[in-house]
């Protein structure tokens, strides 16, 4: 008797074990994530997906901040899981010791990023001497340091004006500026106004990048299948942007306060990388991504911004993008 | 007929511009009938063809409309050069006929305004209150013009399908037909819930005054301030224009231009009431949908091979098939398991058979031989060595409640002679009978044992705390087993009759011991068949001494016959004149101690112990040889001796033999001698 008990437990134990092997996906108990997302072209394949029911408000929850400052804040304060960030924002968060992770990225600035001047500063050498109106932050460095490179020359012989993107027509127009590192839409009433475009982040590829990220406590189990329907999520809006765009034009026109005509412009200048694509810049040995960061986290050392040895590890994780696009 | 009628109306109208419609070549344009009736069709599109005639006089264009069937046979079998079709049925032809790649997509116009997209409308009664969502639509009655309307079902059933209800399933389709005003007439009458129908024609009922929409309630609602009509669904691409593949190339072209260039024909545009054509729409999404939906072309399951399902699921496949595999030994491995052990069990529970009846014997001849060593066999009462057990204990119980006990010998009167008289049989029935009797006078506790022969010992314990009171209780009870048992006994066929004598001996914890015990328990006994039998006789401590003295008495009379202490005496007898008759032998006992003894007081013990046969013996001997020695003498040979003979000597077989042989000894006359038995012991 005592026999037939062991050899029956064995029995139970290795169907115990087979059962486990096909559940394991299923445990430990999935958790739901929150994503903060401003309006943004790049980000508008989350939004198209909730709205038409193909991200699921109970593992993914969206929460719309006001600006990339304001996701920033949401994130420092706990408030949310993940955010909508520029690779440089990402740097600075972790700079400022909240570990966060890049799981997908929305697009890439290929042109979208420029520099306008007047007119008269008919080609880029020109700036020199001149007020270039530049927004605080990683962004603007950015831009005004790949500028100052291509040009050779010194942050001093410009005069950089502090001004915020909403302001910059205004100042425009009332002359405090000869020039802008800009982006839409303020970038396009630049050039409405008779401003010419003398460089652009098309020279600058891989550089200006928009990404998830979410922090890195939440690359757990538990968070995993709410973060695999994240990235899952975007690509299908992002696939309903480019094969339905007559229906998410109506969609993504009041979110940019646009016509339904006029708000696929707003893509111009932007790559939006399908699965393929993530693949490449996320994966591999030494992953695009990482190596713009380590460019980018360079840039800002010497401009200033970062002022401490910057961490890559973790950085990125491409663990949760499917294997295939649906 | 109406439509025959307009078809040759519009036909001798264009002749009459043209002037020679017979040298054209002819295209036909087939449009699927959707939405609308066929008139209202018919009068939309039909200046469509009149302004392609005008504007490209080489082709004469005919209108011709058929609904979905009859669409795809003429597309089938290529009777017609040009299609205008909603998405759905675009593709499925596209795909099962060969249907060329779109011209154009159309760009129409909702209250005024050009949409690039259309959209389903799911809509309840307003007093509908129980469907507020997609999900309450379970189980509603749903009206829809036909399941191939794109924008009147296929597009809801999508929306419906997205959140898991199976709109085949999980809502009851009623068809009302085309046009979708008999789908909002059906929900208006109530013979449906719910109705579906394609963007624009809620408001253009309104607008016809068909419809008043505060009666109405849109399910599902999207949110797209910038669209001009309400949508529940995502917005799809419009109808397609498309050409068969057999069509001519510059005919497509020319036909292609005149459509994207058509917004430009403002008055054209604004009597087709669309905006006009785009260039082709993605129809990715349409197929998308169709495929998810299962519905034609994609309503057949893809056909997988093995291959395919190999390399998609080859590390599931083998991860379960090792599983299986480990599963399946293990399974076969436990059943030759366990029919090793059902052998091994069989053979166990047959051992465990033969074990347990030899338990079984074993337990009876236990019982058996516990029976034999504490039981009588004959009357089942404990026998001797049990009744030790129990009187050994019942001491130490005694000694500790200090409860009187009692102790009762019994035997039956005169059993001996019964049973060598009527046999063993009897003898036995009437001890079991006489056990019965015993046990029903006795409480349930105390103990009938049985000695051997016709000798019952009843040990009554913890009766009473004094003594008087014991003792009349022990004598009620002892009355009572005597009464009972001297009851006639039916035994067979015959009755008997036989008494009983019981001797009692009260105790009291250890006062006496065990051998004492029993010993006055016996004395009791003797006493009481020396008292005439039939009695019950209590034990008392001078009846001890009797029976002390008894004893001695009789060591002393076998000592003293063989030491020859007896004396015999001759008591002269006379005749009425003094005259010597003969004389009484008298046996006397000059005790070396005691003196002499009468014999009245060792006669008794003689006859018990037997000795009263070697003593009459020598008494008989010891007469004969003194009349020998009196018939010498002339004075004394006339003289008799008279001898007491006991009943046992008499009852001697060979008593007759011995005396006459003795008389011939001592050459006597057998009349001298005179023989009385005792008159007492004559019962004998």
């Amino acid at each position: 008797m005592r026999v037939l008990h062991t050899k029956h437990n064995i029995l139970e134990y290795m169907t115990a074990l087979v059962c486990a092997l096909f559940m394991s996906a299923c445990t430990p108990q999935p958790q739901p994530i929150s994503i903060a997302t401003h309006v943004w072209p790049g980000y508008e394949p989350l939004s198209i997906a909730r709205d038409t029911g193909m991200l699921d408000n109970k593992q993914v929850k969206l929460v719309g901040s006001l600006s990339a400052t304001d996701s920033i804040k949401l994130l420092e304060e706990g408030r949310v899981d993940g955010a909508g960030l520029t690779l440089d924002e990402v740097i600075r968060i972790r700079e400022k010791g909240i570990p966060i992770s890049v799981v997908l990225v929305c697009d890439i600035s290929a042109g979208a990023d420029m520099l306008v001047a007047r007119a008269a500063i008919n080609k880029l050498q020109g700036i020199k001497g001149h007020r270039i109106a530049v927004e605080d932050g990683a962004l603007g460095a950015l831009m005004l340091y790949q500028v100052l490179q291509t040009t050779g020359l010194n942050s001093d012989e410009i005069t950089p004006v502090s001004i915020t993107i909403d302001k910059q027509v205004e100042a425009w127009k009332q002359g405090k500026i000869d020039a802008a590192i800009t982006y839409e839409p303020a970038s396009s009433e630049l050039l409405k106004l008779g401003g010419k475009k003398l460089f652009d982040s098309r020279q600058i590829p891989n550089f200006i990048i928009d990404v998830i990220a979410v922090r890195t406590s939440v690359l757990d189990e538990g968070h995993a299948e709410a973060l695999r329907h994240l990235v899952a999520a975007y690509l299908q809006g992002l696939k309903h942007i480019i094969t339905n765009p007559d229906d998410a034009v109506y969609r993504m026109a009041p979110r940019f306060k646009l016509t339904p005509e006029q708000v696929m412009s707003t893509f111009k200048g932007l790559v939006l990388p399908n699965l393929e694509t993530n693949i490449q810049l996320l994966s591999g040995d030494t992953p695009t991504v990482l190596k713009s960061a380590v460019v980018v986290a360079g840039i800002m050392h010497q401009a200033g911004i970062l002022h401490q040895h910057t961490d890559f590890d973790g950085l990125l994780s491409a663990k949760y993008l499917p294997r295939q696009e649906k | 007929m109406n439509k025959s009628y307009f078809c040759w109306g519009v036909a001798i109208c264009l002749s009459l511009l043209s002037g020679s419609v017979f040298a054209r070549e002819k295209v036909k344009i087939a449009i699927l009938l959707a939405n609308q009736s066929e008139q209202e069709v018919q009068r939309q599109w039909a200046p469509l063809a009149a302004a392609m005639n005008k504007d490209m006089p080489n082709y004469h264009f005919v209108i011709n409309l058929y609904d979905a069937k009859k669409l795809q046979e003429i597309v089938a079998t290529r009777q017609t050069d040009f299609v205008f079709t909603n998405p759905s049925n675009y593709l499925l032809m596209f795909k099962q006929s060969g249907l060329s790649a779109p011209l154009a997509t159309l760009s129409d116009l909702e209250q005024g305004k050009m949409v690039r997209a259309y959209g389903g409308v799911i809509f309840t009664r307003a007093d509908q209150s129980d469907i507020k969502n997609l999900e309450d639509m379970r189980g509603k009655k749903v009206a829809i013009a036909s399941t191939e309307a794109f924008g009147g079902y296929q597009m809801q059933a999508y929306e419906l399908n997205r959140i898991g209800l199976n709109p085949r399933e999980d809502i009851q389709l009623q068809l009302s037909g085309q046009p979708h005003d008999n789908v909002v007439n059906a929900v208006l009458a109530q013979r449906a819930d719910i109705g579906f129908v394609r963007s624009g024609i809620l408001e253009s009922m309104a607008i016809e005054g068909k419809l008043d929409l505060a009666k109405i309630r849109i399910i599902n609602r999207q949110n797209l301030p910038d669209y001009p009509v309400s949508v529940s669904t995502r917005l799809y691409p419009d109808w397609t224009f498309a050409a068969l593949p057999q069509t001519d190339t510059q005919l497509k072209d020319e036909v292609a231009a005149f459509l994207l260039t058509l917004h430009d024909k403002q008055a054209l545009a604004q009597v087709l009431q669309i905006n006009g054509f785009h260039v082709p729409a993605d129809y990715t999404p349409v197929e998308d949908m169709l495929r998810e939906l299962h519905l034609p072309p994609f309503d057949h399951a893809p056909t997988f091979t093995l291959v395919d399902v190999w390399l998609r699921y080859r590390w599931l496949i083998v991860v379960v098939l090792i599983s299986v595999a480990i599963i399946l030994l293990l399974g076969f491995n436990t059943r030759r398991v366990n029919r090793h052990l059902k052998e091994r069990s069989l053979e166990l529970n047959l051992a465990n058979l033969q074990l347990q009846e030899e338990n079984v014997e074993r337990k009876e001849m236990a019982e058996k031989i516990s029976n034999l060593a504490f039981y009588d066999p004959l009357t089942g009462l404990p026998n001797r060595r049990l009744l030790t057990h129990r009187l050994n204990a019942a001491l130490s119980i005694s000694s500790r409640n200090n409860l009187y006990g009692a102790l009762l010998f019994l035997d039956l009167d005169n059993f001996k002679v019964l049973n060598d008289t009527l046999g063993h049989d009897v003898g036995d029935q009437l001890l079991i009978e006489a056990a019965k009797r015993i046990l029903s006078c006795v409480r349930e506790g105390d103990t009938v044992a049985r000695l051997g022969g016709d000798e019952f010992v009843m040990l009554l314990e913890g009766i009473d705390g004094n003594i008087e009171i014991a003792s009349n209780k022990v004598a009620l009870i002892s009355e009572k087993i005597r009464a009972t048992l001297s009851e006639p006994y039916q035994l067979g066929d015959h009755i008997q009759y036989s008494t009983p004598s019981i001797g009692v001996s009260l105790y009291l914890g250890n006062e006496k011991s065990l051998e004492v015990l029993l010993k006055s328990a016996d004395i009791a006994l003797y006493q009481a068949k020396n008292a005439g039998r039939n009695l019950v006789r209590f034990f008392d401590p001078d009846m001890q001494h009797d029976v002390e003295a008894h004893a001695a008495l009789e060591a002393d009379l076998r000592q003293a016959v063989s030491e020859r202490q007896l004396r015999l005496y001759y008591q002269i007898q006379v005749d009425a004149d003094m005259h010597p008759l003969g004389a009484e032998a008298l046996v006397r006992w000059l005790h070396p101690i005691r003196g002499l003894i009468s014999p009245m007081e060792f006669i008794p013990v003689a006859e018990e112990s037997k000795l009263i046969l070697d003593i009459g013996g020598w008494v008989l001997e010891s007469a004969c040889q003194q009349l020998s020695v009196w018939a010498k003498d002339e004075m004394s040979s006339q003289l008799s001796i008279a001898v007491n003979v006991s009943a046992q000597q008499f009852r001697q077989a060979d008593f007759v033999e011995s005396v006459e042989s003795m008389l011939r000894t001592y050459r006597l006359n057998a009349f001298a001698a005179e023989t009385g038995v005792d008159r007492k012991r004559g019962a004998e």
